[in-house]
Protein backbone atom coordinates (compact mmCIF):
# COMPACT_ATOMS: atom_id res chain seq x y z
CA UNK A 1 0.00 0.00 0.00
CA UNK A 2 2.62 2.48 0.53
CA UNK A 3 4.13 1.71 -2.64
CA UNK A 4 0.40 2.99 -4.02
CA UNK A 5 0.70 6.13 -1.98
CA UNK A 6 3.96 6.88 -3.38
CA UNK A 7 3.48 6.30 -7.00
CA UNK A 8 0.00 8.27 -6.74
CA UNK A 9 2.03 11.19 -4.60
CA UNK A 10 4.31 11.25 -7.57
CA UNK A 11 1.96 12.46 -9.98
CA UNK A 12 -0.07 14.99 -7.46
CA UNK A 13 3.53 16.21 -6.31
CA UNK A 14 3.95 16.95 -11.00
CA UNK A 15 5.09 20.51 -11.62
CA UNK A 16 2.36 21.15 -13.52
CA UNK A 17 0.05 20.05 -11.28
CA UNK A 18 1.67 21.68 -8.06
CA UNK A 19 1.86 24.94 -9.90
CA UNK A 20 -1.79 24.82 -10.30
CA UNK A 21 -3.10 23.69 -6.99
CA UNK A 22 -0.27 26.32 -5.36
CA UNK A 23 -1.39 29.19 -7.56
CA UNK A 24 -5.31 28.15 -6.68
CA UNK A 25 -4.28 28.22 -3.16
CA UNK A 26 -2.94 31.65 -3.23
CA UNK A 27 -5.76 32.97 -5.13
CA UNK A 28 -8.12 33.86 -1.53
CA UNK A 29 -5.21 34.76 -0.12
CA UNK A 30 -4.27 37.54 -2.54
CA UNK A 31 -7.85 38.89 -2.66
CA UNK A 32 -8.20 38.73 0.74
CA UNK A 33 -4.86 40.95 1.21
CA UNK A 34 -5.98 43.24 -1.78
CA UNK A 35 -9.75 43.65 0.15
CA UNK A 36 -8.46 45.14 3.02
CA UNK A 37 -5.61 47.03 1.71
CA UNK A 38 -8.06 48.92 -0.95
CA UNK A 39 -10.73 48.94 1.74
CA UNK A 40 -9.49 48.80 5.70
CA UNK A 41 -13.36 48.82 6.42
CA UNK A 42 -14.22 45.94 4.23
CA UNK A 43 -17.07 44.21 5.63
CA UNK A 44 -16.77 40.21 7.51
CA UNK A 45 -20.15 40.09 5.45
CA UNK A 46 -18.08 40.67 2.35
CA UNK A 47 -15.42 38.88 2.85
CA UNK A 48 -17.33 35.69 3.96
CA UNK A 49 -19.86 36.24 1.03
CA UNK A 50 -17.12 36.25 -1.58
CA UNK A 51 -14.42 34.56 -0.66
CA UNK A 52 -15.54 31.82 1.37
CA UNK A 53 -18.24 31.33 -0.19
CA UNK A 54 -17.34 32.10 -3.81
CA UNK A 55 -14.22 31.57 -4.12
CA UNK A 56 -13.18 28.97 -1.76
CA UNK A 57 -15.84 26.69 -1.61
CA UNK A 58 -17.06 27.35 -4.71
CA UNK A 59 -14.20 27.26 -7.26
CA UNK A 60 -11.08 27.36 -5.96
CA UNK A 61 -11.73 23.90 -3.81
CA UNK A 62 -13.64 21.84 -6.36
CA UNK A 63 -11.04 23.29 -9.30
CA UNK A 64 -7.85 21.90 -6.96
CA UNK A 65 -9.52 18.59 -6.19
CA UNK A 66 -10.70 17.94 -9.70
CA UNK A 67 -6.96 18.74 -10.60
CA UNK A 68 -4.96 16.43 -8.66
CA UNK A 69 -7.92 13.47 -8.24
CA UNK A 70 -7.31 12.85 -11.77
CA UNK A 71 -3.97 11.21 -10.53
CA UNK A 72 -5.27 8.93 -8.65
CA UNK A 73 -6.64 6.62 -11.38
CA UNK A 74 -7.47 9.21 -14.17
CA UNK A 75 -3.85 9.32 -15.45
CA UNK A 76 -3.24 5.73 -14.59
CA UNK A 77 -6.21 5.06 -17.38
CA UNK A 78 -4.80 7.01 -19.69
CA UNK A 79 -1.34 5.85 -20.15
CA UNK A 80 -2.62 2.52 -19.44
CA UNK A 81 -0.60 1.67 -16.05
CA UNK A 82 -3.54 0.68 -14.14
CA UNK A 83 -2.88 -2.73 -14.55
CA UNK A 84 0.21 -2.93 -13.00
CA UNK A 85 -1.25 -1.81 -9.99
CA UNK A 86 -4.39 -3.74 -10.33
CA UNK A 87 -3.19 -6.88 -11.21
CA UNK A 88 -2.21 -7.22 -7.75
CA UNK A 89 -2.95 -9.56 -4.20
CA UNK A 90 -4.20 -6.47 -2.64
CA UNK A 91 -8.09 -6.60 -2.46
CA UNK A 92 -9.57 -3.36 -4.37
CA UNK A 93 -9.86 -1.26 -1.52
CA UNK A 94 -6.62 -1.32 -0.56
CA UNK A 95 -5.92 -0.16 -3.81
CA UNK A 96 -8.36 3.00 -3.56
CA UNK A 97 -7.49 3.84 -0.25
CA UNK A 98 -3.58 5.00 -0.57
CA UNK A 99 -4.68 6.54 -4.24
CA UNK A 100 -7.35 8.31 -2.00
CA UNK A 101 -5.36 9.59 0.80
CA UNK A 102 -2.17 10.66 -1.72
CA UNK A 103 -5.01 13.04 -3.96
CA UNK A 104 -6.46 14.00 -0.91
CA UNK A 105 -3.49 15.15 1.25
CA UNK A 106 -1.73 17.38 -1.33
CA UNK A 107 -4.80 19.60 -1.95
CA UNK A 108 -6.08 19.26 2.18
CA UNK A 109 -2.29 20.77 2.84
CA UNK A 110 -2.61 24.07 0.33
CA UNK A 111 -6.43 24.63 1.29
CA UNK A 112 -5.71 24.33 4.56
CA UNK A 113 -2.68 26.64 4.52
CA UNK A 114 -4.58 29.18 2.99
CA UNK A 115 -7.85 29.07 4.48
CA UNK A 116 -6.05 28.89 8.20
CA UNK A 117 -3.72 32.81 6.44
CA UNK A 118 -6.60 33.90 4.90
CA UNK A 119 -9.21 33.61 8.16
CA UNK A 120 -6.20 34.62 10.10
CA UNK A 121 -6.01 37.95 8.26
CA UNK A 122 -9.76 38.54 8.09
CA UNK A 123 -10.66 37.74 11.43
CA UNK A 124 -8.00 39.14 12.96
CA UNK A 125 -6.28 35.99 14.59
CA UNK A 126 -9.64 34.72 15.99
CA UNK A 127 -8.70 31.64 16.58
CA UNK A 128 -11.98 29.66 16.36
CA UNK A 129 -12.88 31.42 13.44
CA UNK A 130 -9.61 30.29 11.88
CA UNK A 131 -10.47 26.42 12.97
CA UNK A 132 -14.13 26.67 11.76
CA UNK A 133 -13.09 27.87 8.47
CA UNK A 134 -10.18 25.53 7.70
CA UNK A 135 -12.34 22.80 9.13
CA UNK A 136 -14.54 23.32 6.83
CA UNK A 137 -11.94 23.67 3.67
CA UNK A 138 -10.46 20.10 4.50
CA UNK A 139 -13.83 18.79 4.60
CA UNK A 140 -14.59 20.04 1.22
CA UNK A 141 -11.62 19.13 0.27
CA UNK A 142 -12.54 15.53 1.02
CA UNK A 143 -15.82 15.47 -0.40
CA UNK A 144 -15.08 16.32 -3.63
CA UNK A 145 -11.60 13.90 -3.85
CA UNK A 146 -13.63 11.16 -3.27
CA UNK A 147 -16.46 12.30 -6.20
CA UNK A 148 -13.55 13.37 -8.39
CA UNK A 149 -11.38 10.10 -8.37
CA UNK A 150 -15.09 8.63 -8.07
CA UNK A 151 -15.63 10.19 -11.64
CA UNK A 152 -12.46 9.29 -12.89
CA UNK A 153 -13.07 6.19 -12.37
CA UNK A 154 -16.72 5.72 -13.83
CA UNK A 155 -15.77 8.06 -16.86
CA UNK A 156 -13.04 9.34 -19.79
CA UNK A 157 -14.85 12.59 -19.78
CA UNK A 158 -14.52 12.96 -15.47
CA UNK A 159 -12.61 16.37 -16.35
CA UNK A 160 -15.39 17.83 -18.50
CA UNK A 161 -18.42 16.66 -16.41
CA UNK A 162 -16.50 17.57 -13.11
CA UNK A 163 -15.94 21.39 -14.71
CA UNK A 164 -19.94 21.08 -15.73
CA UNK A 165 -21.35 20.01 -12.02
CA UNK A 166 -18.35 22.73 -10.17
CA UNK A 167 -20.07 25.27 -12.76
CA UNK A 168 -23.85 24.48 -12.85
CA UNK A 169 -24.53 22.56 -10.08
CA UNK A 170 -22.28 24.14 -7.03
CA UNK A 171 -22.19 27.48 -8.76
CA UNK A 172 -25.79 27.91 -10.07
CA UNK A 173 -28.13 25.59 -8.69
CA UNK A 174 -26.97 24.56 -4.99
CA UNK A 175 -27.30 28.57 -4.43
CA UNK A 176 -30.15 29.74 -6.11
CA UNK A 177 -32.46 26.38 -5.94
CA UNK A 178 -34.03 25.87 -2.67
CA UNK A 179 -33.39 22.05 -1.93
CA UNK A 180 -30.31 21.78 -3.53
CA UNK A 181 -28.75 22.27 -0.94
CA UNK A 182 -28.98 19.03 0.41
CA UNK A 183 -27.14 17.30 -2.29
CA UNK A 184 -24.11 19.90 -2.73
CA UNK A 185 -21.08 19.27 -1.22
CA UNK A 186 -20.44 22.98 -1.04
CA UNK A 187 -23.23 23.85 1.17
CA UNK A 188 -22.25 20.90 3.54
CA UNK A 189 -18.62 22.24 3.76
CA UNK A 190 -19.92 25.65 4.73
CA UNK A 191 -22.66 24.36 7.15
CA UNK A 192 -19.39 22.70 8.96
CA UNK A 193 -18.14 26.21 9.03
CA UNK A 194 -20.81 27.65 10.58
CA UNK A 195 -21.27 24.79 12.50
CA UNK A 196 -17.64 25.07 13.84
CA UNK A 197 -17.89 28.88 14.77
CA UNK A 198 -21.87 29.95 14.51
CA UNK A 199 -20.98 33.90 14.45
CA UNK A 200 -19.65 32.76 10.71
CA UNK A 201 -21.44 32.73 7.48
CA UNK A 202 -24.35 33.95 9.55
CA UNK A 203 -26.65 34.52 6.28
CA UNK A 204 -26.61 30.95 4.93
CA UNK A 205 -29.11 28.49 5.57
CA UNK A 206 -27.27 26.04 7.50
CA UNK A 207 -27.90 22.29 8.02
CA UNK A 208 -27.18 21.29 11.90
CA UNK A 209 -23.13 20.61 12.25
CA UNK A 210 -23.14 17.47 13.71
CA UNK A 211 -25.83 16.66 10.82
CA UNK A 212 -23.38 18.17 7.69
CA UNK A 213 -20.32 15.89 9.18
CA UNK A 214 -22.63 12.88 10.05
CA UNK A 215 -23.24 13.22 5.91
CA UNK A 216 -20.05 14.37 4.72
CA UNK A 217 -18.49 11.12 6.63
CA UNK A 218 -21.13 9.10 4.92
CA UNK A 219 -20.69 11.00 1.77
CA UNK A 220 -16.83 10.02 1.33
CA UNK A 221 -17.48 6.24 2.44
CA UNK A 222 -20.66 6.14 -0.01
CA UNK A 223 -17.69 7.23 -2.83
CA UNK A 224 -15.12 5.36 -1.49
CA UNK A 225 -17.39 2.24 -1.81
CA UNK A 226 -18.79 2.74 -4.98
CA UNK A 227 -14.63 3.50 -5.97
CA UNK A 228 -13.99 0.24 -5.03
CA UNK A 229 -16.98 -1.12 -6.81
CA UNK A 230 -15.97 0.19 -10.25
CA UNK A 231 -12.17 -1.03 -9.61
CA UNK A 232 -13.33 -4.42 -9.51
CA UNK A 233 -16.42 -4.47 -12.28
CA UNK A 234 -14.67 -2.18 -14.98
CA UNK A 235 -11.98 -3.17 -17.58
CA UNK A 236 -9.05 -2.09 -16.72
CA UNK A 237 -6.80 -0.57 -20.26
CA UNK B 1 5.85 -25.08 -9.70
CA UNK B 2 2.85 -26.41 -12.01
CA UNK B 3 2.90 -30.19 -12.15
CA UNK B 4 3.72 -31.61 -15.16
CA UNK B 5 0.94 -32.90 -15.93
CA UNK B 6 -1.43 -32.64 -18.65
CA UNK B 7 -4.22 -31.03 -16.81
CA UNK B 8 -5.57 -27.55 -18.40
CA UNK B 9 -4.41 -24.66 -16.66
CA UNK B 10 -6.29 -22.41 -18.45
CA UNK B 11 -9.88 -22.70 -19.40
CA UNK B 12 -12.09 -20.27 -21.84
CA UNK B 13 -15.90 -22.08 -22.19
CA UNK B 14 -17.80 -20.22 -24.66
CA UNK B 15 -15.52 -16.57 -23.82
CA UNK B 16 -17.07 -14.07 -26.07
CA UNK B 17 -16.65 -10.46 -25.76
CA UNK B 18 -18.12 -7.89 -27.44
CA UNK B 19 -18.22 -3.59 -27.62
CA UNK B 20 -21.68 -2.00 -28.70
CA UNK B 21 -22.05 -3.53 -32.34
CA UNK B 22 -18.53 -4.87 -32.59
CA UNK B 23 -17.74 -8.22 -31.02
CA UNK B 24 -14.25 -8.80 -30.24
CA UNK B 25 -14.37 -12.31 -28.82
CA UNK B 26 -17.09 -14.75 -30.16
CA UNK B 27 -17.92 -17.97 -28.83
CA UNK B 28 -14.35 -19.36 -27.69
CA UNK B 29 -13.81 -22.25 -26.14
CA UNK B 30 -10.43 -23.31 -25.39
CA UNK B 31 -8.07 -25.31 -22.84
CA UNK B 32 -4.35 -24.22 -22.72
CA UNK B 33 -1.73 -26.47 -21.06
CA UNK B 34 1.53 -26.09 -19.81
CA UNK B 35 4.27 -25.62 -22.65
CA UNK B 36 4.00 -22.40 -24.63
CA UNK B 37 0.87 -21.78 -26.81
CA UNK B 38 0.84 -19.26 -29.52
CA UNK B 39 -1.96 -16.97 -30.19
CA UNK B 40 -2.25 -16.43 -33.56
CA UNK B 41 -4.42 -14.06 -35.46
CA UNK B 42 -4.37 -11.12 -37.74
CA UNK B 43 -4.25 -7.59 -36.37
CA UNK B 44 -7.73 -6.83 -34.86
CA UNK B 45 -9.01 -10.61 -34.73
CA UNK B 46 -9.39 -10.14 -30.80
CA UNK B 47 -5.82 -11.89 -29.62
CA UNK B 48 -5.61 -8.67 -26.86
CA UNK B 49 -9.15 -8.85 -25.54
CA UNK B 50 -8.73 -12.79 -25.05
CA UNK B 51 -5.39 -12.71 -23.61
CA UNK B 52 -6.90 -9.54 -21.10
CA UNK B 53 -9.84 -11.81 -20.52
CA UNK B 54 -7.49 -14.50 -19.53
CA UNK B 55 -5.60 -12.42 -16.92
CA UNK B 56 -8.98 -10.89 -15.47
CA UNK B 57 -8.39 -7.54 -16.32
CA UNK B 58 -11.58 -6.97 -19.52
CA UNK B 59 -14.50 -8.51 -18.22
CA UNK B 60 -16.43 -11.33 -20.65
CA UNK B 61 -19.75 -10.80 -22.02
CA UNK B 62 -20.58 -13.82 -21.94
CA UNK B 63 -18.86 -17.63 -21.00
CA UNK B 64 -16.20 -17.85 -18.32
CA UNK B 65 -12.65 -18.39 -18.28
CA UNK B 66 -10.58 -19.77 -15.52
CA UNK B 67 -7.02 -20.25 -14.46
CA UNK B 68 -5.65 -23.39 -12.14
CA UNK B 69 -9.73 -23.97 -11.99
CA UNK B 70 -10.49 -20.59 -10.55
CA UNK B 71 -12.22 -17.70 -11.84
CA UNK B 72 -9.66 -14.65 -12.62
CA UNK B 73 -12.10 -11.97 -12.32
CA UNK B 74 -12.01 -10.52 -8.64
CA UNK B 75 -9.48 -12.63 -7.74
CA UNK B 76 -6.59 -10.92 -6.46
CA UNK B 77 -4.89 -13.79 -4.77
CA UNK B 78 -4.72 -15.11 -8.44
CA UNK B 79 -2.22 -12.89 -9.38
CA UNK B 80 0.41 -13.95 -7.25
CA UNK B 81 0.32 -16.67 -9.82
CA UNK B 82 -0.13 -15.32 -13.02
CA UNK B 83 2.42 -12.23 -14.63
CA UNK B 84 1.03 -10.58 -17.54
CA UNK B 85 2.69 -8.50 -20.42
CA UNK B 86 -0.14 -6.24 -22.28
CA UNK B 87 0.83 -5.08 -25.75
CA UNK B 88 0.66 -1.57 -25.18
CA UNK B 89 3.63 0.05 -22.92
CA UNK B 90 2.56 0.69 -19.08
CA UNK B 91 5.80 1.69 -18.25
CA UNK B 92 6.83 4.67 -15.75
CA UNK B 93 9.22 6.35 -17.60
CA UNK B 94 10.58 8.53 -14.62
CA UNK B 95 11.81 5.58 -12.96
CA UNK B 96 14.92 3.21 -13.46
CA UNK B 97 14.80 0.07 -14.72
CA UNK B 98 15.78 -1.08 -11.01
CA UNK B 99 13.21 0.57 -9.70
CA UNK B 100 9.86 -0.51 -12.09
CA UNK B 101 10.57 -4.39 -11.59
CA UNK B 102 11.29 -3.42 -7.83
CA UNK B 103 7.76 -1.44 -7.70
CA UNK B 104 6.48 -4.60 -9.57
CA UNK B 105 7.56 -6.99 -6.88
CA UNK B 106 6.50 -4.92 -3.88
CA UNK B 107 2.70 -5.03 -5.75
CA UNK B 108 2.89 -8.53 -5.85
CA UNK B 109 4.46 -9.18 -2.39
CA UNK B 110 7.25 -10.82 -3.53
CA UNK B 111 9.65 -11.94 -0.84
CA UNK B 112 13.36 -11.42 -0.53
CA UNK B 113 12.52 -8.49 -2.96
CA UNK B 114 16.19 -7.69 -3.72
CA UNK B 115 17.26 -10.96 -5.05
CA UNK B 116 13.85 -11.39 -7.28
CA UNK B 117 14.73 -7.99 -8.38
CA UNK B 118 17.95 -9.06 -9.90
CA UNK B 119 17.04 -12.31 -10.74
CA UNK B 120 13.93 -10.95 -12.77
CA UNK B 121 16.58 -8.43 -14.80
CA UNK B 122 19.52 -10.67 -14.84
CA UNK B 123 16.76 -13.37 -16.89
CA UNK B 124 16.12 -10.06 -19.24
CA UNK B 125 20.26 -9.61 -19.26
CA UNK B 126 18.93 -5.94 -18.44
CA UNK B 127 21.62 -5.54 -15.41
CA UNK B 128 24.05 -3.08 -17.07
CA UNK B 129 21.06 -0.54 -18.04
CA UNK B 130 19.06 -1.29 -14.86
CA UNK B 131 20.13 2.24 -13.42
CA UNK B 132 19.13 4.12 -16.21
CA UNK B 133 15.79 5.87 -16.73
CA UNK B 134 13.34 3.77 -18.50
CA UNK B 135 12.63 6.86 -20.90
CA UNK B 136 15.72 7.07 -21.83
CA UNK B 137 15.42 3.40 -22.91
CA UNK B 138 15.13 1.88 -26.79
CA UNK B 139 11.66 0.16 -27.21
CA UNK B 140 13.17 -3.25 -27.08
CA UNK B 141 14.83 -2.80 -23.84
CA UNK B 142 11.45 -1.32 -22.49
CA UNK B 143 9.69 -4.55 -23.77
CA UNK B 144 12.61 -6.22 -22.02
CA UNK B 145 12.20 -4.83 -18.54
CA UNK B 146 8.56 -5.17 -18.89
CA UNK B 147 8.82 -8.98 -19.36
CA UNK B 148 11.52 -8.82 -16.10
CA UNK B 149 8.29 -6.65 -14.13
CA UNK B 150 5.84 -9.82 -15.59
CA UNK B 151 8.32 -12.73 -14.32
CA UNK B 152 9.61 -10.79 -11.36
CA UNK B 153 7.46 -12.99 -8.89
CA UNK B 154 7.97 -16.03 -10.86
CA UNK B 155 4.85 -16.89 -11.92
CA UNK B 156 3.36 -19.98 -13.27
CA UNK B 157 1.21 -18.79 -15.80
CA UNK B 158 2.61 -16.18 -18.39
CA UNK B 159 0.50 -13.92 -20.78
CA UNK B 160 1.81 -12.63 -23.33
CA UNK B 161 0.50 -9.76 -26.14
CA UNK B 162 3.07 -9.46 -28.70
CA UNK B 163 6.16 -9.41 -26.70
CA UNK B 164 8.38 -9.36 -29.52
CA UNK B 165 7.46 -5.84 -31.32
CA UNK B 166 10.76 -3.82 -31.39
CA UNK B 167 12.87 -6.22 -30.38
CA UNK B 168 16.14 -7.05 -32.79
CA UNK B 169 16.96 -10.73 -33.72
CA UNK B 170 19.58 -10.86 -31.37
CA UNK B 171 17.13 -10.32 -28.41
CA UNK B 172 14.16 -12.45 -30.00
CA UNK B 173 16.86 -15.51 -29.79
CA UNK B 174 17.41 -14.73 -26.26
CA UNK B 175 13.79 -14.51 -25.81
CA UNK B 176 12.49 -17.81 -27.15
CA UNK B 177 15.52 -19.51 -25.25
CA UNK B 178 13.86 -17.56 -22.06
CA UNK B 179 10.76 -18.73 -22.67
CA UNK B 180 11.43 -22.27 -23.35
CA UNK B 181 13.42 -22.44 -20.52
CA UNK B 182 10.11 -21.34 -18.62
CA UNK B 183 7.69 -23.97 -20.67
CA UNK B 184 10.58 -26.60 -19.59
CA UNK B 185 10.01 -25.59 -15.63
CA UNK B 186 6.49 -26.80 -16.17
CA UNK B 187 5.17 -23.29 -16.33
CA UNK B 188 2.04 -22.20 -19.00
CA UNK B 189 2.88 -19.65 -21.04
CA UNK B 190 0.25 -17.53 -23.84
CA UNK B 191 2.52 -15.70 -26.38
CA UNK B 192 0.24 -13.85 -28.61
CA UNK B 193 1.20 -12.53 -32.52
CA UNK B 194 0.51 -11.62 -35.85
CA UNK B 195 3.10 -13.29 -37.35
CA UNK B 196 3.19 -16.75 -38.22
CA UNK B 197 7.07 -17.23 -38.78
CA UNK B 198 7.44 -16.06 -35.01
CA UNK B 199 4.93 -18.78 -33.21
CA UNK B 200 6.35 -21.37 -35.29
CA UNK B 201 9.58 -21.01 -33.82
CA UNK B 202 8.31 -20.58 -29.98
CA UNK B 203 5.13 -22.52 -29.67
CA UNK B 204 4.20 -26.06 -29.08
CA UNK B 205 0.50 -25.43 -29.42
CA UNK B 206 -1.19 -22.92 -31.31
CA UNK B 207 -4.68 -21.23 -31.15
CA UNK B 208 -5.83 -19.39 -34.40
CA UNK B 209 -8.35 -16.24 -33.67
CA UNK B 210 -9.75 -15.07 -36.53
CA UNK B 211 -12.32 -12.51 -36.46
CA UNK B 212 -13.02 -13.00 -32.76
CA UNK B 213 -14.04 -16.93 -33.37
CA UNK B 214 -11.48 -20.05 -32.78
CA UNK B 215 -10.49 -21.18 -36.21
CA UNK B 216 -7.99 -23.54 -35.73
CA UNK B 217 -5.58 -24.78 -32.63
CA UNK B 218 -3.58 -27.88 -31.93
CA UNK B 219 0.24 -28.96 -33.54
CA UNK B 220 1.50 -26.20 -34.97
CA UNK B 221 2.08 -28.98 -37.97
CA UNK B 222 -1.07 -29.46 -38.51
CA UNK B 223 -2.38 -25.85 -39.36
CA UNK B 224 1.02 -25.41 -41.13
CA UNK B 225 -0.22 -28.34 -43.54
CA UNK B 226 -3.32 -26.93 -44.14
CA UNK B 227 -1.47 -23.69 -44.60
CA UNK B 228 0.40 -25.08 -47.46
CA UNK B 229 -2.48 -27.23 -48.93
CA UNK B 230 -4.13 -23.58 -49.59
CA UNK B 231 -5.06 -22.54 -52.89
CA UNK B 232 -2.86 -19.70 -54.26
CA UNK B 233 -3.61 -17.73 -56.95
CA UNK B 234 -0.32 -16.07 -58.69
CA UNK B 235 -0.61 -13.68 -61.57
CA UNK B 236 2.04 -14.14 -64.73
CA UNK B 237 3.00 -11.16 -67.15
CA UNK B 238 5.11 -12.91 -70.00
CA UNK B 239 5.32 -12.27 -73.96
CA UNK B 240 3.48 -15.49 -74.88
CA UNK B 241 0.44 -15.67 -72.25
CA UNK B 242 -1.39 -18.28 -74.22
CA UNK B 243 1.12 -20.85 -75.36
CA UNK B 244 2.54 -20.58 -71.59
CA UNK B 245 -1.30 -20.56 -70.62
CA UNK B 246 -1.46 -24.01 -72.49
CA UNK B 247 1.64 -25.45 -70.61
CA UNK B 248 0.87 -24.58 -67.32
CA UNK B 249 -2.46 -26.27 -67.58
CA UNK B 250 -0.67 -29.40 -67.94
CA UNK B 251 0.94 -29.18 -64.08
CA UNK B 252 0.61 -31.09 -61.56
CA UNK B 253 0.61 -28.49 -58.98
CA UNK B 254 -1.89 -25.79 -61.21
CA UNK B 255 -6.27 -26.83 -60.60
CA UNK B 256 -6.61 -23.77 -63.30
CA UNK B 257 -5.59 -21.21 -65.30
CA UNK B 258 -7.16 -18.26 -66.89
CA UNK B 259 -6.45 -14.96 -69.01
CA UNK B 260 -7.17 -11.81 -67.46
CA UNK B 261 -8.46 -8.49 -69.39
CA UNK B 262 -4.83 -7.33 -69.64
CA UNK B 263 -3.45 -10.70 -71.36
CA UNK B 264 -1.90 -11.72 -68.30
CA UNK B 265 -2.23 -15.28 -66.73
CA UNK B 266 -3.79 -16.00 -63.19
CA UNK B 267 -2.90 -19.57 -62.15
CA UNK B 268 -4.52 -21.35 -59.39
CA UNK B 269 -2.46 -23.61 -57.48
CA UNK B 270 -2.19 -25.65 -54.27
CA UNK B 271 1.19 -26.65 -54.39
CA UNK B 272 2.78 -23.10 -54.65
CA UNK B 273 6.48 -24.91 -54.02
CA UNK B 274 6.51 -27.03 -56.96
CA UNK B 275 4.95 -24.06 -59.36
CA UNK B 276 7.60 -21.66 -57.97
CA UNK B 277 10.31 -24.86 -59.58
CA UNK B 278 8.02 -25.87 -62.59
CA UNK B 279 7.04 -22.60 -63.97
CA UNK B 280 10.61 -20.98 -64.83
CA UNK B 281 11.52 -24.18 -66.53
CA UNK B 282 8.10 -24.46 -68.31
CA UNK B 283 9.06 -20.71 -69.41
CA UNK B 284 12.36 -21.92 -70.87
CA UNK B 285 11.22 -24.70 -72.31
CA UNK B 286 8.45 -22.87 -74.45
CA UNK B 287 10.86 -20.19 -75.01
CA UNK B 288 8.47 -17.48 -73.39
CA UNK B 289 9.93 -14.43 -71.27
CA UNK B 290 8.62 -14.13 -67.79
CA UNK B 291 8.25 -10.48 -66.90
CA UNK B 292 6.21 -11.04 -63.79
CA UNK B 293 5.17 -13.86 -61.77
CA UNK B 294 3.13 -12.06 -58.34
CA UNK B 295 1.22 -14.28 -56.02
CA UNK B 296 -2.29 -12.43 -55.18
CA UNK B 297 -3.35 -13.50 -51.99
CA UNK B 298 -0.13 -13.65 -49.81
CA UNK B 299 -1.72 -11.70 -47.10
CA UNK B 300 -1.28 -12.89 -43.37
CA UNK B 301 -5.38 -11.76 -43.43
CA UNK B 302 -5.98 -14.26 -47.01
CA UNK B 303 -4.20 -16.90 -44.76
CA UNK B 304 -6.18 -16.74 -41.86
CA UNK B 305 -9.60 -16.53 -43.81
CA UNK B 306 -8.66 -19.40 -45.88
CA UNK B 307 -8.53 -21.59 -41.95
CA UNK B 308 -11.65 -20.15 -41.35
CA UNK B 309 -13.33 -21.26 -44.42
CA UNK B 310 -11.42 -24.42 -44.80
CA UNK B 311 -12.97 -24.89 -41.21
CA UNK B 312 -16.23 -24.32 -42.20
CA UNK B 313 -16.22 -26.43 -45.24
Amino acid sequence: MKSLFLITLRRVLSPARLVMTGGLALAPLAVTSMMLSVDQGASLANFESFVLNGMLAGAIIPLATLATARAGFGDEISDRTLANVTLTPYSRWKVVLPKLLAVTAVPALFIAATAALTSHIAYGADITATRAVTLGAVSAVMLYSTLFVWLDLSTPHAVGIGLAYIVVWEGLFSRFIYGVRFLSLRSYSLSITHGADERRLPDGDHTALGLSLAVAVALVAVLFVLCVRRLRTMDVP
Amino acid sequence: MTSASDAPVIRADRLSRWFGNIVAVNDVTLDVRPGITGLLGPNGAGKSTLIRMIAGVARASSGTVTVFGEPVRNNPPLAKRIGIMQEHEAVYGFMTGRRFVRLMGELRQVTPLDAAVERAIGLVELLDAADRKIRTYSRGMRQRIRLAGALVHDPEVLLLDEPLNGADPKQRIQFQRLLRRYADEGRTIVISSHILEEIERIADTVLLLVNGKLAASGDFRAIRAALNERPYHVLVACDSPRSLASAVVQLDSVEAVRLDADGRIVILSRNVRDLQIELPRLAQQESVTLRRVVPLDDSLESVFGYLVDGGER
